[in-house]
C-alpha cells in the first residue's frame, strides 16, 4: 500500500498517539487490575489455612461475589477498554475523517489548484488564443494590405503590359520598318562596295568556272586593314587580281554610323571573273 | 511580368542572332573591266647604259610592257629613290599598282651586273616581306642587254598575268625595198618582236615570201622566187645555212611546220591546181592531203598536230576548213562573209585567227571555234597576213599606213591596236616565232 509522502509524517504521528494512547490506557488498567488482583490473591491465600463449610461455603460465596465482582470488574474494565477501544477507535474514525477530511481538503486544494491551473492554462491559452488571433488579423490584414498592393501592382503591370504591348507593337512595326530600311541601307552600301570593288577588278580572262572567296577586314572609315584568301581560285593571277580590286577599293564605302559600320567589319568576298566589261 | 521579360529576351535573342547572322556580309562579284595593270617602273640606279638599239634598259622594257596591252606604265622616267613610303605614296597617287626598280652595275670588261625588283604598291603596308613579288640578279655583257631587259619584261608580263611574255621572241618579215625600175630588193628579216634588231637573213631581188618558224624556232621555211620559181627553203636562223626542201613543178608555197618539227606542210601545184601536201622532212616522202578541183592553200596545223586548218575556194568563195589526220575528213569552219584566207589557232585551240571580209573591207577577225562567233579585231581594208604571237595573246599582221607596208599588232582582244616602227620601205607577211628557250 503506497501511501502519499504527504500523508506519512501525520500518518505516523497518528499511528504512534494511538500507541501510545493505547500504551497509557493498557498501562493504567493493568496498573489498577494488579494492585487489586493482589489483594485478592493474599486474601484467598489467608482463607485457606482456616477453613469450614460455612466459612468455606460463605468464602465461596465470597469468592463468588468477589469472582462476580471481578467479573463485573472486568466486564467493567472490559467495557471500558471497549469504550476506550470505541473512543480510540472514534478518535481513529475522527483521525481518519480528519485525514479524510484534510485529503479533502488537500483533495480540493489540489482541485483549486489545477482549477487555478488550468483557469490560467485556459487563460494563458485564451490569451494565446487572442494573440492568435491578434496575428492572424494583423496577418490577414498584411495580406489584404499585400493583396491590395499586389492586385495595385497587378494592375498597374496589367496597365503597363498593354502599354508595353502597345508599345512593343508600335516598336515592332517601327523596327520592322527599321529593318526594312536598314536592310535598304545594307544593301545600298552593299551595292557600293560591290561596284567600287568591281570598277578596280581588272581579271586578265574571263572564266565562269573560276572563283575565289577573300576576307576583307575592314576598319572604320572603310580603311582595308586586312586581307584573307579563303578560297583559292587555283589561279594565282586570278587570286592576286582579286585581291589587288580589294585594296585600291579601299577606303571602302561603309556607313559612318559605327551602329551600322559594325556589319561591314568583315566582308567574304566571292570572285568570279563571268563577265569582263569592256571585252569583245 | 515573366512573360514579358521572355518576350524581351527572345526579341533580345533575335536581334542578336541577325546581327550576328548579318556580322558577315558576304558578296559575290561576277564581273570586272578590262583594264590594264598600271604599273611605276623606275629609273634603274646606273640604268644610263645603252643596250643594243641605243636604248636604255628602263626604255626597252617600259616600251615592252606597255606594247603588249596588259599594262600601263604610269611614271616613265620617274627617278628611283630608295623604296620610302613617301615614294609608295607618290606612286600610289599616280595610280601605280606595282613598281618595277632596278639597278645596273659596270663589272669589269664588258659586263654589267642588272638586278630588278617587282614590288606591289598595295601589300607593301601589312607586310613589306609579301609586296616583293620578284627579285632578280643576271649578269650580261652590253650586247645581251636588250635581250636582258626583254627577259625582265617576260618575267614581270608572266608574274603580274600569268601567262608567258613574249618579249623575248622573235618576228620574222620580208623587207620590200623599190629600188629604182625595175629593180626591188627582197630581204628576209629576223627581228626582236619589239621591231628592234633586224637581221637580214637573206637578201633577193626576186620576191620571198610566206615565212614560217620551225616549233624549236631555230629555223625558217619560206618561199622564194629566186630563178624565177617558187621553191620552199629551209634556213637556220643563227648560222645561215638553208636546204631547198620542195622544188616541184609549178607552185610551191605556203610552208608550214608540224607541232613535231617533223613535217611540213605546203601547197604544190602538181596537180594542175594548188593542193596541200605533206612533207616529212627526214625521209623527204610526200604526201597528198586535200584533192579537189579547186584552190586549197595556205595550211596550218593545230597545236596537238590533229588537224590542219587550210583555205579553199570549193564552194565559191574562200573559206577555212579543217582536215582531220586521224579520220581524213575536210569540215568547213566559216561561213560568215565572203572572204575568210590565212587561218591560224591561238595557243587555247579554242580560237583561230584569220583574214577576213564581212560586208565591205578586209581585216583580221578572231573566230571561236565553240561558239561559231566571228568577231572582228582590226578592219583597216588593207591588213593581211596575220600571225600569232606563241601566247595566243597578240597578233601580228601586214597593213599600210601612209601608203607604206607597215607591221602592226593588236591583241586577240581587239583591246590593243600598235604599230611597230617602221623601216625604209615595205614590211610585208610577218610571221611570230614560237618560245625561244
Amino acid at each position: 500500500m503506497k501511501i502519499h509522502p504527504t500523508y506519512r509524517v501525520p500518518l505516523l504521528i497518528a499511528v504512534l498517539l494511538h500507541v501510545a494512547l493505547l500504551v497509557a490506557f493498557t498501562i493504567n488498567m493493568v496498573h489498577t487490575h494488579y494492585r487489586w488482583h493482589d489483594i485478592s490473591a493474599a486474601q484467598t491465600v489467608v482463607q485457606a489455612k482456616t477453613v469450614d463449610q460455612k466459612q468455606l461455603d460463605m468464602a465461596i460465596k465470597q469468592v463468588q461475589r468477589e469472582q462476580t465482582a471481578q467479573q463485573r470488574a472486568e466486564q467493567n474494565r472490559l467495557h471500558q477498554i471497549k469504550q476506550q477501544a470505541l473512543q480510540a477507535k472514534q478518535e481513529r474514525v475522527k483521525e481518519q475523517r480528519r485525514l479524510e477530511e484534510y485529503k479533502q481538503h488537500q483533495l480540493a486544494l489540489q482541485q483549486k489548484q489545477a482549477e487555478e491551473q488550468k483557469q490560467a492554462e485556459q487563460k494563458a491559452s485564451q490569451l494565446k488564443q487572442q494573440i492568435k488571433e491578434m496575428r492572424l488579423k494583423k496577418l490577414s490584414e498584411q495580406q489584404n494590405e499585400l493583396q491590395d498592393k499586389l492586385l495595385q501592382q497587378q494592375l498597374k503591370s496589367d496597365q503597363q503590359k498593354i502599354a508595353q504591348q502597345q508599345t512593343a507593337q508600335q516598336q515592332k512595326q517601327q523596327s520592322e520598318q527599321h529593318a526594312a530600311e536598314m536592310q535598304g541601307v545594307l544593301d545600298k552600301y552593299r551595292a557600293q562596295i560591290m561596284q567600287a570593288i568591281q570598277s578596280n577588278w581588272h581579271p586578265v580572262e574571263q572564266n565562269s568556272k573560276l572563283f575565289c572567296q577573300i576576307l576583307v577586314h575592314v576598319g572604320p572609315g572603310g580603311v582595308v586593314t586586312g586581307i584573307e584568301l579563303i578560297q583559292s581560285s587555283g589561279d594565282a593571277v586570278l587570286d592576286r587580281s582579286a585581291r589587288v580590286a580589294i585594296l585600291k577599293s579601299s577606303p571602302l564605302p561603309v556607313p559612318t554610323e559605327a551602329a551600322l559600320f559594325d556589319q561591314f567589319r568583315s566582308l567574304r568576298i566571292k570572285m568570279s571573273p563571268q563577265e569582263i566589261k569592256g571585252m569583245t | 511580368m515573366n512573360k514579358i521579360f521572355s518576350k524581351c529576351l527572345i526579341a533580345l535573342v533575335g536581334v542578336t542572332l541577325s546581327l550576328s547572322a548579318n556580322a558577315m556580309i558576304d558578296l559575290e562579284l561576277t564581273q570586272g573591266v578590262l583594264a590594264s595593270v598600271p604599273l611605276a617602273v623606275t629609273q634603274f640606279q646606273g640604268g644610263e647604259v645603252k643596250a643594243p638599239g641605243n636604248q636604255t634598259l628602263n626604255e626597252i622594257v617600259n616600251n615592252d610592257l606597255q606594247n603588249s596591252g596588259e599594262f600601263r606604265v604610269v611614271n616613265q622616267g620617274e627617278t628611283a629613290t630608295n623604296n620610302d613610303a613617301a615614294q609608295v605614296t607618290r606612286l600610289r597617287q599616280l595610280g601605280a599598282d606595282y613598281v618595277l626598280s632596278g639597278s645596273v652595275r659596270g663589272l669589269v670588261g664588258d659586263r654589267y651586273q642588272v638586278h630588278f625588283v617587282l614590288q606591289s604598291l598595295l601589300d607593301g603596308k601589312a607586310d613589306p616581306n609579301s609586296s616583293v613579288l620578284l627579285d632578280g640578279n643576271f649578269t650580261a655583257p652590253t650586247r645581251a642587254l636588250r635581250s636582258l631587259a626583254h627577259r625582265i619584261s617576260d618575267e614581270v608580263y608572266q608574274k603580274l598575268t600569268g601567262v608567258r611574255g613574249v618579249f623575248s621572241t622573235k618576228i620574222a618579215y620580208v623587207l620590200v625595198e623599190p629600188l629604182g625600175g625595175d629593180k626591188t630588193r627582197y630581204q628576209l628579216i629576223v627581228a626582236d618582236a619589239d621591231g628592234f634588231r633586224p637581221q637580214t637573213l637573206l637578201t633577193s631581188y626576186q620576191p620571198i615570201m610566206s615565212p614560217s618558224w620551225s616549233p624549236d624556232a631555230r629555223k625558217l621555211a619560206y618561199v622564194s622566187f629566186e630563178g624565177h620559181h617558187a621553191n620552199v627553203f629551209l634556213q637556220d636562223v643563227a648560222s645561215g645555212q638553208r636546204d631547198l626542201v620542195s622544188h616541184a613543178p609549178g607552185i610551191n608555197g605556203a610552208p608550214a611546220f608540224s607541232p613535231d618539227g617533223t613535217k611540213l606542210a605546203l601547197v604544190l601545184s602538181v596537180t594542175g591546181n594548188p593542193q596541200i601536201y605533206l612533207l616529212n622532212l627526214r625521209t623527204h616522202q610526200l604526201r597528198q592531203i586535200t584533192n579537189d578541183w579547186s584552190i586549197d592553200t595556205e595550211p596550218s596545223f593545230s597545236a596537238d598536230g590533229s588537224s590542219l586548218l587550210f583555205t579553199s575556194n570549193r564552194d565559191g568563195t574562200p573559206q577555212i576548213y579543217q582536215y582531220s589526220f586521224s579520220t581524213g575528213a575536210i569540215q568547213r569552219v566559216t561561213f560568215d562573209g565572203n572572204y575568210n584566207a590565212r587561218a591560224s589557232f591561238t595557243s587555247n585551240g579554242q580560237t583561230i585567227v584569220l583574214m577576213h571580209r564581212g560586208d565591205d573591207e578586209f581585216g583580221i577577225a578572231r573566230f571561236d571555234l565553240e561558239s561559231g562567233k566571228m568577231q572582228s579585231l582590226v578592219q583597216g581594208g588593207m591588213d593581211e597576213s596575220p600571225s600569232v604571237s606563241p601566247n595566243g595573246k597578240m597578233i601580228i599582221y601586214a597593213t599600210q599606213y601612209s601608203g607604206r607596208g607597215v607591221l602592226a599588232q593588236v591583241s586577240t582582244d581587239g583591246r590593243i591596236k600598235l604599230r611597230l616602227p617602221s623601216q625604209e620601205g615595205a614590211v610585208q607577211e610577218p610571221a611570230w616565232s614560237p618560245f625561244i628557250n
